[in-house]
């Protein structure tokens, strides 16, 4: 029996000689034929007596029938060795931590996938193909034992590598076992793109501990890229902290000094919270900031308390156009707010009279929008950001709205919208140049009649977009004190790309709906409001709650994220260990902010020590248009300023930019540390696999799907010879009779 | 009265005359101007509330008066602007001073009288903090023709107290609010003959941290809007449109 049981763990219950459905009516009807006698020949027997004999008659034959049908275990299985698994084995950095059952991670995958059952039987099945990857993927040889690198894990051309080995095998799946820690190509769009083009599904093993040690860690550092000279940028370091109860210290230092300290509350449970800093800019040029935190407690991962940013300190400010419907306090308020900030320059425009009579305000030119909102994109392009207010979609003409569209796309400018009444009329700016810009469908606002509190989604409170955020004080939070808003509108069809960052509860079963939006365009980013009256966040409350401030100047800086000017060179990856290489990529566009393939492009690069090297930047096959390249590997450690100059036919002087690089003796693998269970289930979902942690790696032959088209064999175990069932139906016979017996019946 | 002042006079009284019919058409309380659908539900609407103060003793002309001028005044807002107006009645946009629940929603305050008055220390306080938050406050003393305007001198005295270290003071005639809408070269509208008082009490405004929080006019600009003097009407509804469109605009 313990063998039948154990079969029929495995396989499926059938009758070799009769359907499921013919059964039942067989059974139904002996039940009836046995109850008709019965009714018919014992009459005046006592009740009870009766239906035993009638119930224990009918099993009988029941089992007697069921005998007759020949029941049998049917197992299915797949004939082994047609189609290979791939086994794709994680060997970066991380996985040489020691923090898994106090061994390398690495040892703990080498235990389970060497010498295991559940190894032994995925071989049994399938022929293995074995690759190891940190930065690049390797062939590895079957059942040799895996070593960690020092490398940075790139999880997307692994999974690249892969598909290019496996082309044209009959491939199962593959299994990827790995921590989940991509510290190169890190996004996870990117990853998953990769691994669903493997067109197998991958079975993602999370090797690593399911719960992390004790860690203080900086988990991002939220900045500005650039500060007016002058101004004060605020920086939000968002510091993660697990199994260390009290308190953290975050510290920020320049190249020279101790800027500034913060005190932060941590517990046991793991949570990010962030510090914000005030930085004076007053250096011009790209300044390099360091910063720390530190706690009394011990932690597992000492190596990810730090991390470096970079900010330019400019002389010109951003400029921001912003026209106006109708004079209103919203107006009022989102112009003071940019005033305040000496980062900005608002010029802007106001209808005030009842035949298009214009108020001109901050010109820097007396002809400045003379004569209405600029006709031409080389007019448009001279401002950083466009704000739309409450004013109709018939205000514009059709060629202002085309440069506006082009103003984003092509010159990467901010586009912020602010829905009202006139703004949102009968779908005015749906059927414009600017339908494909907005983060949503036009048409889709609906206005809410109530007031609504409106809240920061996990992605405005990530960004700060009211403050600084400390969720082990959540009834502090700076939306909380906030009053709830007249005139909210709701988006109810976002872009597919869009970003929803402030939301409205919409009650009972009706889930949130988005009120602030963004969503990339081209080079630039368009971001909807669709509270038409945020200056009662300043008016309704105490004048020193500083929200509003900051929730228009991170609205402006989100739209300022992707604005550059005509030249912009970026250093790949900005932190580095020593003995990695380093892409400075220059891009380079003309006067009408097309690339520019045709300029020359030189590169200075400044190393710590004071040395400066001048190289000049390539296009490659691989880069865009207008994309020229330089890739150095560091020699020593410190920072690196780079200096690109690019010259065009036409311009009088070369444009210029600078950025810099960190380089390092740590290693940027061992920042994020945690088991990235995200991630890989991620993965495995998206190319229709399965999600195990290595503690589960037994369940994982049962998990994979063999491939399809694979043959198959099926065997069969009879179960109606079994002895139990004989013994079974003599019981019943034998209680029969006595119940007869007893009950004097015939 | 010579001959010539006769004639000029008499000319100006004419020419406000039809100016004055011309806005006293239909009954002042029954607004004819274009209202907005949405009302008080839209924060985008303007309400333009009258500050209820507390004087020193109650006179015909105290806190609420002539409620006809400023009925008049925004018939002429709606008719050349397109700024949004509330729906609410008279009564609706009167707001206390120490009913600080309704100031904090209300943004633009006008407050005119003809008498002597003070602020209590928490109507100090709490006007304080409506200027930080940016509230606007009009004054318009009502009593031009006599020789000592002590609602103007009250209204400086009360609002340094309101912001120390600040002071009321002229505002010269290039600035913003004489020209964002009408250009008014002159400043608000005073009769002929009344230049030593347009000396003593000139146009004047409070700004603090570059911003003005609040103006002061002297040349019963609100009499002008309800008619009970029939000069220089129009140029009474001018300087009242600068100061509201000023008022949203900075």
């Amino acid at each position: 029996m313990n063998e039948a049981a154990h079969a029929l763990g495995e396989g499926s219950f059938v009758f070799r000689q009769m359907t499921p459905g013919m059964l039942a009516v067989c059974i139904a009807a002996v039940a009836v034929f046995v109850g008709a006698i019965y009714a018919l020949q014992l009459g005046g027997h006592r009740r009870f007596a009766k239906a035993a004999s009638y119930a224990l008659r009918t099993a009988v034959l029941v089992a007697i029938l069921l005998v007759l049908c020949e029941p049998v275990l049917r197992k299915e299985e797949v004939i082994p060795q047609q189609s290979f698994l791939v086994h794709v084995f994680d060997t970066s950095g991380s996985m040489g931590i020691a923090d898994y059952e106090k061994k390398p991670r690495i040892d703990i995958l080498n235990a389970a996938t060497l010498d295991s059952d559940t190894r032994r039987e995925l071989d049994r099945l399938y022929g293995p193909l074995e690759f190891a990857f940190d930065g690049q993927l390797t062939a590895h040889k079957t059942h040799e034992p895996l070593a960690a690198s020092e490398n940075l894990t790139d999880l997307a051309s692994a999974f690249r590598g892969v598909k290019t080995q496996i082309a044209g095998l009959p491939v199962s799946g593959a299994v990827l076992y790995s921590d989940g820690n991509p510290t190169v190509n890190g996004r996870t769009e990117e990853i998953v793109e990769a691994a669903t083009a493997l067109e197998v599904p991958v079975y993602c093993v999370g090797s690593g501990p399911k719960v992390s040690g004790p860690d203080v860690w900086i988990d991002k550092v939220v900045h500005p890229e650039q500060a007016v000279k002058g101004a004060v940028a605020t920086v939000n370091v968002l510091v993660g902290t697990r199994g260390i109860p009290g308190k953290v210290t975050v510290t920020l230092r320049d190249a020279e000094r101790q800027l500034d300290e913060r005190e932060l509350s941590s517990s046991v449970k793991e949570q990010v919270t962030s510090a914000a800093f005030q930085v004076h800019a007053d250096e011009l040029g790209v300044n390099g900031y360091h910063v720390t935190v530190a706690t009394a407690g011990e932690e597992s991962y000492p190596w990810n308390n730090e991390a470096d940013f970079f900010m330019a300190t400019v002389e010109e400010r951003q400029r921001i156009l912003y026209v106006e419907g109708y004079p209103r306090y919203e107006y009022r308020s989102l112009r003071a707010a940019f005033e305040d900030d000496e980062r900005f320059q608002v010029t802007s425009l106001v209808l005030v009279g009842s035949q298009s009579k214009t108020y001109r305000q901050g010109l820097s030119d007396p002809n400045e929008l003379r004569s209405g909102f600029p006709d031409t994109e080389e007019e448009l392009f001279k401002y950083d950001v466009v704000v739309i207010g409450d004013v109709s979609a018939g205000y514009f003409k059709t060629v202002q709205l085309m440069a506006l569209r082009e103003f984003v796309r092509k010159k990467g400018g901010g586009l912020l919208f602010l829905g009202g009444e006139n703004s949102f009329a009968a779908d005015g700016f749906g059927r414009t140049p600017l339908a494909d810009v907005l983060p949503f469908a036009v048409s889709s606002h609906a206005r809410l009649e109530d007031e609504q509190f409106v809240l920061p989604t996990p992605e405005g409170i990530e960004r700060g977009i009211f403050g600084p955020y400390d969720p082990q004080h959540a009834e502090d939070a700076p939306w909380e004190a906030l009053p709830p808003l007249k005139g909210v509108y709701t988006l109810n069809s976002l872009k597919p790309g869009a970003v929803v960052l402030c939301r409205v509860e919409q009650g009972l079963g009706e889930g949130d709906a988005p009120v602030v939006a963004f969503q990339r365009y081209g080079r630039g980013t368009s971001l909807i409001c669709g509270i038409s009256g945020t200056w009662q966040w300043k008016f309704q409350v105490p004048s020193d709650n500083p929200s509003y401030s900051a929730f228009w100047k991170e609205m402006t800086l989100i739209l300022l994220e992707q604005s550059a000017g005509r030249i912009q060179v970026k250093a790949t990856p900005s932190q580095v260990s020593l003995g990695s290489e380093v892409a400075v990529g220059v891009s380079v566009y003309d006067r009408t902010f097309q690339p520019d393939p045709m300029a020359t492009v030189t590169v200075d690069v400044e190393t710590p020590s004071g040395e400066t090297h001048t190289v000049p930047a390539h296009q490659t096959a691989d880069t865009p248009a207008g994309t020229f390249q330089y890739s150095l590997t560091p020699a020593e450690t410190g920072l690196y300023h780079v200096t690109a100059r690019s010259q065009t036919v036409g311009d009088e002087k070369p444009l210029e930019h600078r950025c810099m690089f960190v380089v390092r003796e740590d290693q940027p693998e061992l920042r994020d540390v945690k088991l990235n269970e995200a991630l890989l289930t991620r993965v495995a979902e998206a190319t229709h696999g399965r999600y195990v942690h290595l503690s589960e790696y037994e369940h994982l032959p049962q998990a994979i799907e063999p491939r399809e088209g694979s043959l198959r064999h099926v065997t069969e175990k009879p179960i109606w010879d079994r002895p139990a069932i004989l013994y079974g139906l003599l019981g019943l016979l034998i209680g029969e009779w006595l119940i007869r017996r007893i009950g004097n019946m015939a | 009265m010579n001959r010539r002042t006769f004639i000029r006079n008499s000319a100006r009284g004419l020419a406000a005359l039809s100016a004055g019919e011309a806005l006293a058409r239909g009954p002042a309380r029954d607004r004819n101007y274009e209202r907005h659908p949405l009302d008080d539900d839209d924060p985008n609407v303007f309400v333009f509330a009258r500050f209820k103060f507390k004087g020193h003793q109650r006179t015909a002309d105290e806190w609420d008066t002539l409620p006809r001028g400023d009925e008049n005044f925004l018939q002429h807002l709606a008719s050349v602007t397109n700024i949004k107006l509330s729906q609410r009645r008279w009564e609706e946009r009167v707001v206390q001073v120490d009913d600080f629940a309704k100031m904090y929603t209300t943004p633009f305050l006008f407050m005119t009288g003809q008498v002597d008055f003070h602020f209590e220390e928490d109507e100090v306080e709490a006007i304080r903090e409506f200027f930080k938050r940016g509230g606007f406050i009009y004054a318009d003393d009502c009593d031009a023709d006599i020789e000592r305007m002590l609602f103007y001198e009250a209204y400086s005295r009360e609002i340094e107290k309101v912001l120390p270290g600040h002071k009321m003071e002229a505002l010269p005639y290039d600035h913003e609010l004489f020209h964002c809408f009408y250009d008014i070269p002159d400043g608000s509208p005073w009769n002929y003959g009344e230049e030593s008082l347009k000396a003593r009490y000139p146009d004047a405004a409070l700004f603090y941290e570059g911003r003005m929080v609040t103006f002061l006019t002297g040349s019963d600009v609100h009499c002008r809007w309800a008619l009970r003097r029939r000069d220089h009407n129009r140029e009474a509804l001018e300087i009242g449109t600068n100061i509201v469109v000023y008022a949203l605009t900075h």
